[in-house]
């Protein structure tokens, strides 16, 4: 017995009601209705699988390599973000919002049991005209590119940097972070107005041979190539910016501050990077 | 202190060690480090005692010395003085810090820097 597939059956009553017509007639007919009425419908309310995200891919090409079966391979994965983002495209052509709610399609209505697809927005004949058009170019895909560029901010031309130690030690010592405050105004006036380009380093360091020994140590990194002569004088500017500042403090200052900023003075060393 | 050695010859020592390839090039520009720290420091310290500022002689002679420039309104001989104390630290305790022929022609010629201004002083006040 020869059994009748549904292309079969449709085909039968197709000759049948266009006995004139041949078989590839009928045919193109059937491959137009099955692109200008099914496919827009089918495509229009086709739930689309999950998205897969970039962090999906990600782990499955940092695990992919030592646990092949469990997971998904990376460029299956790719290739199906490809995939869905395709039919999006088409479906948003054919009217779709991106709303899946969309897809709740047939329901009873009150006055009979027939099934019936509410009624869209969109005309069949719009539909028909937006599928047959070309499709837009689909946006290429940064894959690569799992987060949006994050531009940095432009560079200061300058960063003075505290070592964590000296920061702990000025939130113990507020004599001391006054006096460093005034110091690092002081050591920004002087980048600024004479177009230095440097990093400052402020660190805390225990002489490694004295122990007891602490110092404050204001490390120099010029920026852009110098001569050892320029470097001299970089350097003498700025320990002069410093130490002035130090001296102006003590000038109002009680005896028990003055002793303290003395005592900060012998303790506190510029070095330049050479 | 030797009174009668003269602790330039440190740095004159070190300048031919610098680049004197009969020695192997690592222990060569350690040394070379060490002793230009210690012809500027004995200088230092010479210079503090030839203008009447007396410091302790003891085990922290190193750290009295540089003080007193610091104190004294001679920073700038105190900072380069601290800054090659650190890479002669560096140079005779810490392996794997690096110490360069740059770094020796560098520091030797900071050592000069600081040497004309040691000898630029006539008295401290």
């Amino acid at each position: 017995m020869s059994s009748h597939t549904l292309y079969d059956q449709i085909l039968s009553v197709a000759q049948s009601l266009n006995p004139e017509a041949s078989t590839d007639d009928i045919l193109d007919g059937l491959v137009t209705i099955l692109e200008n009425e099914i496919l827009p419908e089918v495509l229009q309310y086709m739930e689309l699988p999950k998205f897969p995200s970039y962090s999906a891919i990600l782990h499955s090409e940092s695990t992919g390599r030592l646990v092949k079966k469990k997971f998904e391979p990376t460029e299956t994965l790719r290739k199906r973000r490809i995939m869905i983002q395709r039919i999006e495209a088409l479906k948003r052509q054919l009217g779709w919002d991106g709303n899946n709610e969309m897809r709740t399609l047939a329901y009873f209505s009150n006055s009979s049991n027939v099934a019936v697809i509410p009624e869209l927005h969109v005309s069949p004949a719009e539909k028909r005209k937006h599928y047959l058009e070309k499709p837009e170019m689909l946006a290429p895909e940064k894959i690569d590119e799992p987060y949006p560029k994050i531009i940095p901010p432009p560079k200061a031309p300058y960063q003075i940097i505290l070592s964590e130690a000296f920061q702990k030690k000025i939130l113990s010592d507020s004599m001391l972070e006054n006096v460093f405050r005034d110091i690092e105004v002081g050591m920004r006036q002087l980048i600024a107005s004479r177009n230095f380009e440097t990093d400052v380093d402020v660190t805390l360091q225990n002489d490694f041979e004295i122990p007891s020994w602490e110092k404050f140590v204001i490390n120099i990194i010029p920026l852009t190539p110098m001569s050892f002569k320029e470097k001299m004088n970089v350097w003498t500017l700025f320990d002069i910016a410093i130490r002035n500042k130090i001296m102006d403090l003590a000038k109002d200052a009680d005896e028990k501050t003055k002793e303290s900023l003395r005592d900060l003075n012998k303790r506190l060393y510029l070095h330049i990077e050479l | 202190m030797q009174q009668g050695f003269d602790p330039r010859k440190f740095s004159e020592l070190a300048k031919i060690l610098m680049i004197d390839g009969k020695y192997e090039k690592d222990a060569r520009f350690r040394t070379v480090i060490g002793r230009l720290y210690y012809s500027v420091f004995l200088l230092a310290w010479k210079k503090l005692q030839d203008t009447g500022i007396s410091v302790e002689d003891n085990e922290k002679i190193h750290k009295s010395v540089i003080e007193a420039f610091n104190d004294n309104r001679l920073s700038n001989i105190a900072n380069g003085l601290d800054q090659l104390r650190k890479k002669r630290v560096d140079a005779d305790y810490h392996m794997l810090a690096s110490v360069t022929l740059t770094d020796c022609r560098n520091y030797a010629e900071l050592s000069e820097y600081i040497t004309d201004l040691i000898d630029q002083i006539r008295e401290i006040r």
